[in-house]
């Protein structure tokens, strides 16, 4: 009765899925500033011919560099795991299964495609990557990326969690890559937002502004720049988590999956998991597809509060103020037919589709999970990671209730190590949840009942 | 209601990926709100009314625009960074 299941290296999967071959409604292109479709030159100041050409790629099956295998080996395949410890807690029929994505030197998925981005860069001469982190987990990957490859890594650090987490920050200076705050005084647009507010904590956007202009100024051409989630050719690297699983439930014995399981993010470490799974059910199979995230902020599974029109617009949105000076309350369910933002079009794309499900989990129920997990699978899990745990613990209550034998699998993303202030948090009673009153609900869907419904694009098979 | 009134307050930012106090979310867009504000805090405390409290209905609807497509925006940024190096070529070398 195994516990875990590798892979030798030989059977590591030896091509990527790209989801975009099979959505039964096809991806439009990305639209530049002039409402025309982004054409690859556009792109090539930040990003590499070869990877653009990834990015726009519409064939099933892209084969994986061997250059690109023998960097992944160091830490692929990586085990699937059966849950019996957690089984047995919960008591249900269901077989549990999790793919441990935490045994990557980073210590998360991230590296699946940081590895097979600096490789890409490195063959089209490029010497030096720069890129945006908050927290450190995508700086950290892309500086152990660019170390295996001897390529120089600089890493824009938003300066709140330059300050808050310096050992993400430490492990990005320990695989040489250069991590400086920002806003810093290295770029013009550092510069600007620092004249106008020195003590600036930074963000996400200002990091990303810094990153690109650092590469598309280097005048001998040979910086670039790179992104950790959200593009499809991101996506697309990160497949081989959900092929190896595939092969790897079968040596298991299982014939079939019901429930599959990842939390959302920007959506990489959802996709790679589920995409292979995704085809699958395209193609006929029965299964659930679950997207989990926070319910305090969700980007998925509730409207957000803007709505984007900006699609086909540009980024001009129509209603960007509509419930402002009204009774504010997220509206519950999402119309169809929007771009969940900052979400992977892709991801997007199959959600409203059908094919995949998002689910809002309560902080405190998925730091319990968290718990549950640890102790009695082990492992301590990153905060983003224990969404796709409750998500897991509900569909076995489930399967218990029911009676039935199912087989769910969820991505382990990441190990929580260098976020235990959560756990901290929790263990204080500092956290709480807040259940929405129904009254307060109503009043928010009054509120956009007579607004524009966003155009829908579904065959509506799902 | 002063504008620090909440700056203590503390949650987790899923952008970032590590906790956040609310002074940071209410100040981080050039000194306007995060545009999610509203999102991550409605369940904390009434944050609406502190951000019309706070803000013009005109700072509000800067604020809290809706990002363009991730591609696009990558577009707008390298032009952006095209036009400060034509602007100041010395700054570059």
């Amino acid at each position: 009765m195994s516990t875990k299941v590798f892979l030798n290296e030989n059977e590591i999967p030896r091509q990527w899925y790209n989801l975009a071959a099979d959505l039964p409604t096809p991806m439009q292109p990305p639209l530049g500033p002039d409402g025309n479709p982004v054409r690859p030159e556009m792109l090539a100041p930040v990003f590499p011919m070869n990877i653009i050409e990834q990015e726009v790629t519409t064939q099933r099956w892209v084969d994986i560099p061997e250059e690109v295998l023998d960097l992944l080996y160091r830490w692929r395949p990586t085990p699937l795991y059966r849950a019996r410890g957690l089984e047995k807690a919960l008591g249900t029929p269901a077989r549990i299964y999790y793919k441990n994505e935490g045994v990557s030197p980073a210590g998360s998925h991230k590296p699946n495609t940081a590895v097979a981005q600096a490789w890409y860069n490195k063959q089209f001469g490029i010497k030096r990557i720069t890129t945006e982190t908050g927290a450190g987990q995508w700086g950290s990957a892309l500086s152990f990326a660019c170390a295996l490859l001897g390529l120089e890594c600089k890493v824009y650090m938003v300066r709140i969690s330059f300050d808050q987490k310096p050992f993400r920050r430490l492990m990005m200076e320990t695989w040489g890559g250069k991590c400086v705050a920002s806003p810093s005084r290295e770029t013009h647009a550092g510069r600007e937002i620092l004249a106008k507010h020195p003590e600036s904590p930074g963000s996400l956007g200002i990091a990303i502004s810094e990153a690109i202009e650092e590469a598309v100024s280097d005048k001998t051409g040979q910086t670039r720049y790179s992104l950790g989630s959200v593009l499809n050719h991101v996506l697309l690297h990160q497949t081989i988590i959900g092929l190896e699983a595939k092969k790897q439930l079968e040596k298991f014995g299982e014939k079939k999956v019901d429930v599959v399981i990842g939390c959302a993010g920007g959506g990489s470490n959802f996709a790679g998991l589920a995409f292979p799974f995704v085809a699958d059910k395209i193609a006929g199979a029965k299964m659930d597809v679950i997207a989990c995230e926070p319910a305090s902020c969700p980007k998925m599974s509730r409207g957000q509060f803007a709505y984007d029109f900006g699609d086909v617009a540009g980024t001009t949105p129509l209603l960007p103020m509509h419930t402002l000076g009204h009774t504010f309350v997220p509206p519950p369910i999402h119309a169809g037919g929007l771009r969940y933002h900052g979400m992977a079009p892709l991801v997007s794309q199959a959600i409203v589709e059908g094919l995949i499900q998002p689910r809002a989990i309560h902080q405190i129920e998925c730091y319990k999970s968290a718990l549950l997990f640890a102790k009695t699978e082990g492992f301590i899990s990153a905060p983003e990671t224990s969404h796709a745990i409750a998500a897991t613990i509900q569909e076995a209550n489930k399967a218990r209730e029911e009676g039935k034998e199912k087989v769910i699998i969820f991505n382990w993303s990441g190990h929580g190590l260098m976020d235990l202030l959560g756990y901290d948090k929790f263990f204080r009673g500092e956290l709480e949840d807040y259940e929405l009153p129904e009254h307060l609900m109503q009043e928010s869907l009054a509120a956009i009942r007579d607004l524009p419904k966003p155009k829908v694009c579904r065959t509506g098979k799902w | 209601m002063s504008l620090e009134e909440h700056d203590g307050r503390e949650l987790r930012c899923r952008m970032l990926g590590h906790e956040v106090p609310f002074g940071y979310c209410r100040a981080m867009n050039d000194g306007l709100p995060c545009r999610r504000i509203l999102d991550c805090w409605h369940e904390r405390f009434d944050v609406q009314t502190f951000v019309e409290a706070h803000f013009s209905p005109e700072q509000l609807a800067r604020a809290m625009a809706p990002p363009p497509p991730k591609m696009l925006s990558i577009l707008e940024l390298i032009e952006k960074a095209r036009r400060s190096a034509e602007a100041d070529p010395a700054a570059d070398a």
